[in-house]
């Protein structure tokens, strides 16, 4: 049976996303994203999706020539 | 005039071969090749002749040339032939790919733009402009901790966004 993630686990792997790409990520934060991973197979469903978001952000220059994008300056 | 005895004599002059190029680029509709053609007919009178003896030079080489053009094609028509072929099956779900990737890239894009600006722009910076937490802090004028807060909140809100994309 395919697992869809809910909304609790897309929040969480967000999280966990988030966490991992800090200056300060320390080896207790990957003991405890570890320990989430293996607590439910929708957790790494979660991740993985989250990570292919975040991966495909990587990709939008080298596609501004189809999509227009430009960089809101603040 | 050409004879067929000797090594010695086998001598073509110019207007001869030239005449013999044409000949051949008339009888195959080769151009480009004619003069290559006639090469190869040459190679192969000058090892034939070492068994046999040959009448008529000229129509052996043309004869020669036309039959190595109709073999250069059929090579080249089944070599394109698997090219072709190799190419259609390899692209086809090289294109299904490509175009699903896109899709998905517009997706995000339109979710990147939902996102408050700043948010976007802490997305942005992170991931395009190689920058860390306290870089976008520091420039920013807020705090480590207030960058991963908007990263993990655009996180979220893409992957739902594009989810079934």
């Amino acid at each position: 049976m395919r697992r869809r993630f809910t909304s609790g686990n897309s929040a969480e792997a967000a999280d966990w996303l988030a966490r991992l790409r800090a200056d300060d990520r320390s080896p207790e934060d990957e003991a405890a994203f570890s320990a989430w991973l293996n607590a439910d197979p929708g957790h790494a469903v979660a991740f993985e999706a989250v990570n292919a978001i975040w991966e495909s952000v990587g990709a939008l220059p080298a596609s501004t020539a189809l999509m227009g994008c430009s960089r809101p300056r603040e | 005039m050409l004879s067929g005895v000797g090594m010695t004599d086998l001598v073509v002059g110019w207007a001869l071969w030239n005449d013999l190029v044409h000949q051949i680029a008339a009888r195959t509709r080769n151009y480009d090749d004619a003069e290559d053609l006639l090469h190869t007919a040459y190679l192969k009178l000058v090892h034939y002749r070492t068994q046999t003896p040959v009448e008529n030079v000229a129509a052996f080489l043309v004869r020669t040339a036309i039959n190595a053009n109709i073999d250069n094609r059929r090579h080249s028509r089944v070599f394109r032939n698997v090219a072709i072929t190799q190419q259609l099956e390899d692209s086809a779900p090289l294109q299904d790919e490509v175009v699903g990737t896109r899709i998905r890239l517009i997706r995000t894009k339109a979710g990147l733009d939902k996102l408050p600006a700043r948010t976007r722009e802490i997305v942005l910076m992170h991931k395009l402009d190689g920058l860390k937490y306290n870089e976008i802090a520091e420039r920013l004028g807020i705090s480590a901790s207030a960058v991963e807060k908007h990263m993990a909140k655009a996180l979220l809100f893409l992957t739902q966004w594009t989810e079934g994309w």
